[in-house]
């Protein structure tokens, strides 16, 4: 496996964690209210564009790429 | 003219415009099985990406989303939770699948499955069990659209001819089209109801509070806002616990991308990259249910006490004025929004009952591809009938039998998993595990006060799944050298 992909996968992995027990009952308070939105609902939308900036790096540091045609992943 | 007959009109175009975006791309395709299943394999990003996103929100996004929301509070988070990760494992099997699917001509997910464990059984039984599942799912947007329609129409449309006239559409362009009429007009439809729920998640908070602010500060000051902590409230409107909340968002994320239907997209995508892009793009999509739940919150301290939160959404549409081209054009959205999901679903149960059931059983010569395409239509024919049945006729309750699907889809994860990346998994092992993951799962379902923590019934059914797949695989002779070295390779 190489290193990008292990890179990704701790992140992912930390995310989800970030979603469910044991990293979101630390975060699950209505105050501070972001935005407008309590901080439990703030964090989960924060999660998930961090997601969404994970896979936009893994797509666009994506070596196979490169190559107009793809042939592993 | 009176309101609810403007409301209509609106229908009414919007219906006319799907079914012209449904037809129209149908005389561009092939009229083979895979022109029919997988658009001869040229879907584009931006169709993939709708179909994609359309597809998962149904119009439980539109009534169950806010209606949620409106009687669990944080708890409604999850739905937003388990996309953030869902999507991600498509990224690597979704353009495996598909260039395996180019090469040997795959267009369902447990052709792709029966290949690789060299296993009718497994076929079969993929079959069986998908068809099962989306029937009562095609049931509930059926029950849906009609329900909205009779609704706004103020009792002058009932429910079965609601149902029956959008419905009606959605067979014809299925019928006609195949994917492709499902992607053109989920494109359509997905921008839609978008467009639809952002306004109506700004419109009215600012109308009901003054703003989104305002509206969480009053949550939070009243009695209510305990519902505003995650994990929220449970079904009962206790506090959730954490096991609740935790297990179900992770069943839902393994589930997610194993669901028949939208796997089997992957063999319609023109390219690699095209899969991977409309995964890196699906978080925009899923942005979506952040106004969907604002919508259910609104409710909560300007209309307490709805007895049926499913029915927060058209409660306030009669209840607060609004003009009423928005209503018609919000009432077209949640149309929308269940025909683009019944659309995928009515399609793809049609092409797995004759693909990975009924073909098994025909050789190759007596059931060729003209015949197999004519079976196809024919069964989206009945499905649908059959779906529109329990939708208006009988009182079955199937909305038990849909909670326990995603327990039940995820446990394809560990097979198709295994497929791509563990030699020395066996036809016999996925088999056993399929088949002791969907026992459990059911079994859970059914006795929830059985498991021995209250997790939810899927990941008991998972690790039952695993177990028994390296178990079994172990204990079997490896499946041949040739056929794994293809999928590993892939």
């Amino acid at each position: 496996m190489t290193t990008r992909k292990k890179i990704f996968l701790v992140i992912i992995l930390l995310i989800q964690a970030s979603i469910i027990w044991p990293i979101y009952p630390f975060f699950s308070n209505i105050y501070p209210l972001i935005l407008g939105v309590p901080f439990s609902f703030a964090w989960v939308i924060l999660m998930l564009v961090l997601s969404f900036l994970t896979v936009l790096w893994y797509y666009l540091s994506d070596p196979t790429l490169k190559n107009s045609e793809s042939q592993t992943s | 003219m009176e309101d609810w007959i403007i409301i209509l009109i609106f229908c009414g175009l919007y219906l006319l415009i799907s079914l012209a975006m449904g037809i129209i791309p149908g005389l561009k395709i092939s009229s083979s099985v895979t022109g029919f299943v997988a658009g001869d394999r040229k879907m584009n990003l931006l169709i993939l990406y709708f179909v994609l996103g359309a597809s998962i929100f149904s119009s439980f996004a539109f009534l169950g989303g806010p209606g949620w929301a409106y009687s669990r509070g944080a708890a409604a988070f999850y739905i937003i939770a388990y996309g953030t990760t869902g999507m991600i494992p498509f990224y690597f099997f979704g353009p495996k699948a598909r260039r395996l699917g180019e090469k040997f001509g795959y267009v369902t997910q447990a052709e792709l499955l029966e290949d690789r464990y060299n296993s009718k059984m497994l076929s079969v039984l993929l079959a069986v069990l998908s068809v099962i599942v989306f029937i009562p799912y095609l049931t509930l947007q059926m029950k849906g659209a009609g329900y909205v329609i009779s609704t706004i129409s103020e009792g002058h449309i009932p429910v079965w001819l609601g149902a029956a006239v959008a419905y009606g559409v959605v067979l014809i362009y299925v019928f006609f089209s195949g994917v492709m009429g499902v992607g053109w007009t989920n494109t359509f439809q997905g921008l839609f109801m978008m467009v639809i729920a952002w306004f109506l998640g700004i419109y009215l908070p600012n109308e009901l509070y003054g703003g989104v602010g305002e509206m969480f500060n009053q949550i939070a000051q009243s009695d209510m806002s305990t519902m505003l902590s995650a994990p929220g409230l449970n079904s009962s409107g206790e506090p959730w616990n954490w096991w609740g909340f935790s297990s179900a968002v992770l069943i839902s994320a393994i589930g997610f991308s194993m669901w028949p239907h939208l796997f089997m997209r992957a063999f319609a995508a023109n390219s690699d990259k095209t899969v991977k892009l409309t995964v890196v793009l699906y978080p925009t999509f899923q942005l979506f249910l952040v106004p969907i739940l604002i919508i259910g919150f609104s409710a909560v301290i300007a209309f307490p006490g709805i007895e049926q939160a499913d029915t927060v959404v058209p409660y306030l549409l009669t209840q607060i004025d609004l003009p009423v081209a928005i209503v018609g054009l919000v009432v077209a959205g949640t149309l929308a929004a269940s025909m683009s999901s019944g659309d995928a679903i009515l399609h793809s149960a049609a092409s797995i009952g004759v693909r990975d059931g009924i073909a098994k059983f025909f050789t190759k010569e007596s059931l060729n591809d003209e015949r197999q395409h004519r079976l196809i239509r024919i069964l989206v024919i009945i499905i649908s009938l059959v779906a529109y049945y329990f939708a208006v006729i009988s009182d079955v309750s199937i909305v038990a039998l849909l909670l326990g699907s995603y327990g039940g889809v995820a446990q394809i994860f560990p097979p198709v998993f295994c497929m791509f990346y563990w030699r020395r998994a066996t036809g016999k092992g996925a088999l056993a595990g399929l088949v002791g993951g969907i026992l459990f799962t059911i079994l859970f379902l059914t006795y929830p006060e059985l498991r021995p923590l209250p997790l939810h019934e899927g990941i008991w059914g998972l690790i039952v799944n695993v177990l028994l797949l390296t178990g079994v695989s172990l204990g079997t002779e490896p499946e041949s050298q040739q056929r794994v070295e293809r999928y590993i390779n892939a």
